[in-house]
């Protein structure tokens, strides 16, 4: 007898899990709701991805800027180099035949 | 998250050819199409949710739902419906739904209340099958119903809920959860052991 009742009791738990009301109306404006959420879920994640590219824009532009003065500075100490070099060659040349040949003067 | 510029990878498929055509435009950046796609299964995800939560939380449940699908669409491999990869966003869904419920559940479980207590006594009573399934559909049952479900851990409440009283097989229950068929097998056999356990007291008590 108890069996049977457990029996009863689940089946009928069973019946009320397969037979309960389906018919449950969401507002009408859940669709505009979801749809609003995506959207700004999606702008949020723009306007994060444009902050992630602006934080890396003033990095790079400080290194670019960086190696930019470091290479005019190797430029410039290398050509006052190559200029004195050229005018001890000119001045140490007596007979003319660099300065006329190979400088063209 | 965002979709411009990934190319759809699922298979076209005569019976999701609707479903792909929005999803491909979705996944192109045309986010307004995602619409057509909430508008044409809210009512699947709604009944799906309205079977494991209670009803207060089937609107919540279901928006999650949908914004869950949203951001794993890109995911998407078209190798099966997808009304059921959605069916198996709900469910899991549902099942988070549970699993934050109890963490934050402070208050030890209610016992039955007089109504409850009537609904079975009257249940154990009848005699026709006409009189069982009046008793059925009362809203004393759902309550009931609940009542002893709340005993289960959240993985059992979802099991028992979609072998036992759904009458899915362990492997659907599997898909549907994402765990393995040797996982589920295990928590429905000692789920129901446990409600059985439940039924039996308030058989006894009666």
């Amino acid at each position: 007898m108890h069996t049977q009742n457990i029996q009863k009791l689940e089946k009928a738990l069973k019946n009320v899990q397969q037979y309960q009301d389906t018919k449950v109306s969401l507002s009408p404006v859940f669709a505009n709701n979801v749809m609003r959420e995506i959207r700004r879920m999606q702008i949020t994640y723009t306007e994060n991805w444009m902050d992630r590219v602006e934080g890396m824009l003033l990095p790079c532009a400080s290194i670019t800027g960086l190696a930019t003065i470091v290479l005019l500075l190797f430029g410039f100490m290398t050509f006052s180099q190559i200029e004195n070099e050229i005018l001890t060659l000119i001045s140490q040349d007596a007979t003319g035949i660099v300065s006329i040949q190979l400088l063209g003067l | 998250m965002r979709h411009n510029g990934i190319q759809p990878q699922y298979k076209y498929s005569s019976q999701n050819d609707e479903d792909c055509v929005s999803i491909s435009r979705i996944l192109s950046g045309d986010v307004d199409a995602y619409e057509t796609i909430v508008h044409r299964y809210q009512d699947m995800v709604t009944m799906i949710a309205n079977r494991h939560v209670p009803r207060p939380a089937v609107e919540e449940i279901c928006q999650d739902t949908f914004i869950r699908a949203y951001k794993s669409l890109a995911t998407f491999q078209g190798k099966e419906a997808f009304s059921h990869w959605l069916a198996k966003i709900t469910t899991r869904a549902c099942h988070d739904h549970w699993r934050s419920v109890y963490k934050n559940r402070e208050d030890t479980l209610t016992s039955m209340t007089r109504g409850m207590e009537d609904w079975v006594k009257k249940t154990l009573d009848t005699h026709s099958q006409a009189e069982f399934e009046t008793h059925v559909h009362k809203d004393e049952a759902k309550e009931t119903l609940n009542w002893a479900l709340d005993h289960l851990s959240p993985q059992d409440r979802m099991v028992i809920t979609l072998t036992h009283l759904e009458g899915h097989s362990i492997h659907e229950a599997a898909d549907l959860l994402g765990w393995s068929t040797a996982n589920v097998k295990v928590r429905a056999f000692r789920a129901r052991k446990k409600l059985k356990n439940i039924l039996e007291k308030i058989a006894g008590e009666d």
